[in-house]
């Protein structure tokens, strides 16, 4: 069993610093081509309340893909379950994550997305976890850095659980 | 041995590979079977073409009719079987064969794929149409394309496993690709080599069950990875004989980076990790990361692995 531990960050600390981090996206992508890039499902939260910080122009899309463990048979390799719509050729990327913790996920991603030739590919993460960081990747935005906790809400989940919490908290199982 | 009879091809919109299929299938005396040949077949069986090309067309835009669905697969999977007795070698474009024909041994699947760029210019070479109009064309077709593998198969055709061969038509000329699949034809045997004959790398002797997990996690995000491949000196004796030296686990070659796990609790791993110290002050350059404990168990929980000692 598990249960809503310790709140590490509440809904006005979130909205807080998402405001902060739209206003120098803003700044940053002044007359770039922004393709947001949300990755599904964690980061919708997240993307939806950042992009209400976002004073550019920019489009949104969405990509999805298969994680280790998320199906039964783990013998094949990852794979994008849902791909972007649009053409990132020449365009400014910005990735959106809602946790960025091994890296793994994320560096097959940037690959994958690298030889589609956009302009400049970049990461935003609401939460970044670089204690259990295996793969060293840059994190150009994040919103707040943690320990090696696991943590549920706004986006993140526990088996499908909680990710309508408006705050971010740890998750403790019993 | 089972000689190789069908040879299907699932290739992108915007590539010249069905005129490379043709050639090689006049070479060899080979059948093409296609959406209008299989639809010929159909007719001449009685069947009423237009509602299969509408049935079609609906399958494209996701409409999921599992009595068509399984009339459709059988449909195809019956003529080429018909084709296949005839003796000749068949080549598939497209319809599913990959799926369709999966687990035959006489087959073999080839997905022929090309960067965008190549399909706009093949496509504007060809058909003179403007780049923004050959782009516009390819989306739609790579659209519908999924949608419809999407509701045949509920798999989509970009899974390299359901491949013997995926080329790139970027790299290669047309000569060197009918080289390559005639050469496929010319084994004339669809074998299955044993890991011995291929002279594959054995499988490593992982030291417990976690690292053989955490090897799978790595390649299943396509992280290039390998076990043990090298022991680090860390003291001498006035002989020059190696006293004490330290293998880590893994070795990631694209990071350039070294990872040693152990779920040992840090209370009882002061040797490794007086190991790992002296590893970094006679080797500064080496990158390595530890991941040990609670936080180790932690991670491999992530990824939905508990519970294993």
């Amino acid at each position: 069993m598990e249960k809503i531990g310790k709140i590490l960050f509440t809904k006005e600390d979130i909205e807080k610093r998402i405001k902060e981090l739209g206003e120098e996206i803003s700044l940053d992508y002044k007359d770039k081509d922004l393709i947001l890039a949300c990755v599904l499902k964690g980061a919708v939260y997240f993307t939806v309340d950042l992009t209400r910080n976002i004073k550019i122009p920019f489009i949104l899309d969405f990509i999805s893909i298969l994680s280790y463990g998320s199906s039964k048979n783990n013998q094949g390799i990852v794979r994008i379950t849902k791909d972007l719509d649009i053409n990132i050729l020449g365009k400014d990327v910005l990735i959106i994550e809602d946790i960025v913790d091994t890296g793994l996920t994320l560096s097959y991603l940037i690959r994958n997305l690298q030889t589609r030739n956009p302009r400049s590919i970049k990461v935003c993460t609401l939460l970044d976890c670089p204690g259990r960081r295996i793969i060293d990747i840059e994190v150009d935005y994040k919103g707040f850095e943690i320990p090696n906790y696991y943590v549920i809400g706004y986006g993140l989940d526990y088996k499908e659980k909680y990710r309508n919490l408006p705050f971010i908290a740890i998750l403790e199982e019993f | 041995m089972v000689k190789i009879r069908l040879i299907t091809i699932s290739r992108d919109f915007g590539t010249d590979i069905d005129e490379i299929i043709n050639k090689i299938s006049k070479k060899v005396y080979g059948e093409i079977l296609d959406r209008k040949r299989i639809h010929e077949e159909l007719a001449l069986e009685g069947y009423d073409v237009q509602e299969l090309e509408n049935k079609e067309k609906e399958l494209e835009k996701g409409v999921r009719d599992p009595n068509f669905i399984e009339t459709y697969k059988e449909h195809v999977r019956r003529i080429v079987k018909k084709y296949i007795e005839k003796d000749s070698i068949i080549f598939l474009l497209g319809r599913g064969g990959q799926f369709l024909f999966k687990d035959e041994n006489y087959s073999f699947h080839i997905n022929v794929i090309a960067p965008l760029s190549y399909r706009i210019k093949f496509l504007t070479n060809k058909f003179l149409l403007s780049e923004e109009k050959a782009l516009e064309l390819i989306r739609e077709k790579d659209f519908s394309r999924e949608i419809f593998y999407n509701t045949l198969f509920l798999n989509s055709w970009k899974d390299p496993s359901l491949y013997h061969l995926i080329i790139d038509r970027s790299f290669f000329t047309a000569e060197e690709i009918e080289a390559i699949i005639e050469k496929v034809i010319e084994r004339q045997e669809s074998k299955i080599y044993t890991p011995e004959q291929l002279s594959l790398p054995q499988k490593p002797k992982f030291a417990n069950k976690t690292e053989e997990e955490f090897a799978k996690i790595l390649t299943f995000y396509q992280i290039r990875w390998e076990y043990e491949p090298r022991t680090f000196p860390l003291e001498w004796d006035n002989d020059g004989n190696v006293v004490e030296s330290f293998t880590p686990d893994f070795y990631l070659p694209d990071f350039d980076l070294y990872i040693e796990l152990t779920l040992q609790r840090p209370r009882v791993m002061g040797e490794k990790l007086k190991k790992i110290k002296k590893l970094k002050n006679l080797y500064p350059d080496i990158k390595i990361k530890l991941f040990y404990g609670k936080e180790y168990e932690k991670l491999l929980s992530k990824y939905g692995i508990k519970e294993i000692k």
